[in-house]
């Protein structure tokens, strides 16, 4: 599964520490997610695309759909 | 603060466990005179304090930026880790047991549950450190 967060986060001019932070998790849980070495939970993805102003199915996809 | 405590309680179960073990091997030592299973017990419990000093300070400086101690990541690695763990340490057991009795290793069997354990905790060390540089 890949994903769109560093995108929306250097859109948004969050530093991975301020996401982390807004979300609740350690700074290497974004690290890893970013890398799309991390499989989120789905209330974790929910937060994440909340803080980022998006959605979950904006946020991530699997490679074969786009 | 409930970072701090259990910061705190992490460091006095740490020090409690590298004390026991440390106070445990050099009984061995006295009582049996240096050979080489006590040699690998030293080398064992070496490998636990480096394991305790990493966790240490992992978590002195996640409380330092204010990290959470936990969060799902860390709990799915924990989850992972001890499951490996345990899975392993019962293979580790029989080999243990196989090699006294192969090997005709001196080992006191009131020691053995002890090199069970600290076998276990070097795996859940190992496999925590490789489930975490791995990701997930």
């Amino acid at each position: 599964m890949k994903n769109r967060i560093k995108e929306f986060r250097i859109k948004y001019s969050l530093t991975q520490e301020e996401l982390a932070k807004k979300v609740g998790v350690r700074r290497e849980t974004i690290l890893f997610l970013e890398a799309g070495k991390y499989n989120p939970s789905l209330n974790l993805a929910y937060n994440v695309a909340k803080t980022l102003k998006t959605t979950i199915d904006e946020l991530f996809y699997f490679q074969d759909n786009k | 603060m409930l970072n701090k405590i259990r910061f705190f309680l992490f460091i006095i179960i740490s020090v409690l466990i590298i004390t026991i073990f440390l106070l445990w091997t050099s009984m061995e030592v006295l009582k049996n005179g240096l050979n080489s299973s006590s040699v690998a017990m030293f080398v064992a419990v070496a490998i636990l304090i480096v394991f305790l000093i990493y966790a240490i300070r992992r978590v002195y400086n996640s409380l330092k930026r204010g990290d959470p101690l936990k969060d799902e990541r860390t709990r799915k690695i924990e989850m992972r880790a001890s499951a490996f763990s345990f899975y392993v340490s019962i293979y580790w057991l029989l080999a243990l047991g196989f090699s006294i009795d192969y090997f005709k290793l001196e080992i006191p069997p009131s020691s053995v549950p002890g090199l069970g354990i600290l076998g276990m905790a070097i795996f859940f060390g190992f496999s925590y450190w490789f489930f975490s540089k791995k990701g997930e």
